[in-house]
């Protein structure tokens, strides 16, 4: 038994001729806000899916909580994807009560009050919200849940600087101490004020995994600059087939 | 969890139909009313225009019915399972095999109570033309021809269940078919049909080879068992009984099938 929440051992996944990770080793420990950084195209997603069981490995294994992804991983996991995944007929409410059902740890109660601060209607359709706010919606539903592992996929990428700002400042103030949050972006310079802990992948391959703190006490330099020098050297990095 | 999940499943196919359902029988009720007003020809124009316009809105409502309760079952699989809503469904803490039973028991569900309300509207759409006594005559033949046949019960309740887990193999192999599209990385749907074309022949070879030695030709069951009913045959039960357990097998392999891609092989879009 290990006391780390994630880990990855020698994992790889393919989509036919294409690797989209190849041998990743990570381990993350519990009370950390991680950043899983990378290029398009690196395997950001491909890893969070497999870490939610919407893939398998070909190769090699994870552990979440030292359990496989199944009915007990998907329990304690928090996941939002890059994606909205509503149908056309429900109505905010639904989703909390679908949630409230199937997840033991979901507050209904936060999630009423963090509807109410964003002024956004429990009763109206989420056909007919902006963008923005369903994706505000998601990311209510999924940080309303106590869950012990937070899997954000690119929460940032689409939405404004101050829904930007909101964001931020709800997964900080809303995720639990013993939790976990893993949060894969490109967007380096808006997160990086949140951030304990970097992975960076680069064509399916773990290059760095560091802790914030010893990154600027090692190299002097942001993460947002480290990253930058890192891809620099590297023209068209990513290029590769983008995996979805 | 199961029951959630059902329960969730129910309210999300039944939605259309808890509106379309109702309004056919209304319509057919309506439309039955009207045409016992009897004498078409010298009715005033304007009850003429209301005639007819009712009857194309029941016709027009009925093929609605059939085609959204097709359209309506694959789309709970294919759009709730395969696309968006799979990143929602596949994250949820059950396990695959509940949620394809959840699906397939509520498409189940939703498909008998369309034939049964279909059946009904039928039976609405004539009766107001029936006058009390032919009503009445109805009432009783119907018994009186029951009777004829020994055991009609044993019989009614077999064929019901056989239609009821016929419906459900259809509905599976229709599922095991998305399940196999979705093996492709592109044009699933296609690979979709393509599969139920391939799924449906090869159960025809099945059919062809065990039929040498057992003749039972899957099309034709209902007007065999009919046919035999009136000859009165013992073996009859052994039909249906024999036809329902292939059903029952077809359902299972189907399952399997299902859940071994969606577990092993899922690779949403």
């Amino acid at each position: 038994m290990s006391n780390q929440l994630i880990s990855c051992r020698d994992l790889s996944k393919g989509f036919g001729p294409t690797l989209a990770l190849s041998d990743v080793n990570i381990d993350v420990g519990t009370g950390k806000i991680v950043g899983l950084l990378g290029p398009n195209g690196a395997g950001k997603t491909t890893l969070i899916k497999l870490l939610n069981g919407l893939l398998q490995p070909t190769k090699g294994e994870i552990l979440i909580d030292n359990q496989k992804p199944g009915v007990y991983t998907k329990s304690i996991v928090s996941y939002l994807p890059d994606r909205m995944y509503f149908d056309d007929w429900m109505k905010v409410d639904d989703m909390m009560k679908l949630f409230s059902n199937f997840y033991a740890d979901f507050d209904s109660k936060k999630a009423q009050e963090m509807c109410k601060s964003l002024s956004i209607d429990p009763s109206s359709r989420i056909k007919t919200l902006s963008k923005g706010t369903k994706e505000k919606v998601q990311l209510i539903l999924v940080m309303s849940r106590a869950a012990k592992l937070y899997l954000l996929d690119e929460p940032i990428a689409g939405v404004d600087p101050a829904a930007r700002d909101f964001i931020l400042n709800t997964i900080l103030t809303n995720y639990s101490e013993n939790a976990t949050v893993l949060i894969s972006t490109h967007l380096i310079t808006d997160i990086e004020r949140v951030l304990d802990e970097v992975i960076f992948l680069q064509n399916g391959r773990v290059i760095l995994q560091e802790s914030v703190d010893s990154i600027r006490e090692k190299e002097g330099k942001s993460v947002d600059a480290l990253f930058r020098d890192m891809f620099k050297s590297v023209p068209n990095a990513g290029g590769e087939n983008n995996v979805r | 969890m199961f029951a959630k999940l059902f329960k969730y499943e129910m309210k999300a196919t039944s939605r259309i139909f808890l509106i379309a359902w109702p309004a056919l029988l209304i319509l057919a009720l309506l439309n039955g009313l009207l045409m016992n007003t009897n004498a078409f020809w010298y009715q005033p124009f304007s009850t003429a225009i209301v005639q007819v316009v009712t009857m194309i809105a029941f016709i027009m409502l009925f093929a609605a019915v059939v085609v959204m309760t097709m359209l309506v079952i694959i789309m709970r699989f294919y759009k709730g399972l395969l696309k968006e809503e799979g990143y929602l469904m596949f994250t949820l803490p059950v396990t695959t095999r509940q949620m394809i039973t959840a699906k397939g028991l509520s498409a189940t569900v939703i498909a008998v109570a369309s034939v049964i309300v279909g059946s009904m509207a039928l039976a609405a759409l004539a009766m107001p033309s029936l006058s009390p006594h032919e009503i009445g005559e109805v009432l009783i033949e119907l018994p009186r021809a029951l009777a004829r046949i020994d055991g009609w019960y044993i019989y009614l309740t077999e064929i019901i269940i056989m239609g009821i887990v016929g419906t459900m193999a259809t509905i599976y192999q229709v599922y095991a078919a998305m399940s196999i599209g979705q093996l492709a990385q592109k044009h699933r749907v296609a690979w979709s049909f393509a599969a139920y074309v391939g799924i449906s022949i090869l159960l025809s070879i099945i059919v062809w080879v065990f039929g040498v030695t057992f003749p039972i030709a899957e099309t034709d069951i209902y007007t065999y068992i009919s046919t035999n009913l009136r000859r009165g045959e013992l073996s009859t039960h052994f039909i249906i009984i024999a036809y329902t357990v292939v059903q029952i097998i077809k359902v299972f392999a189907f399952h399997i099938v299902c859940e071994y891609i969606l577990s092993k092989k899922l690779n949403l879009e």
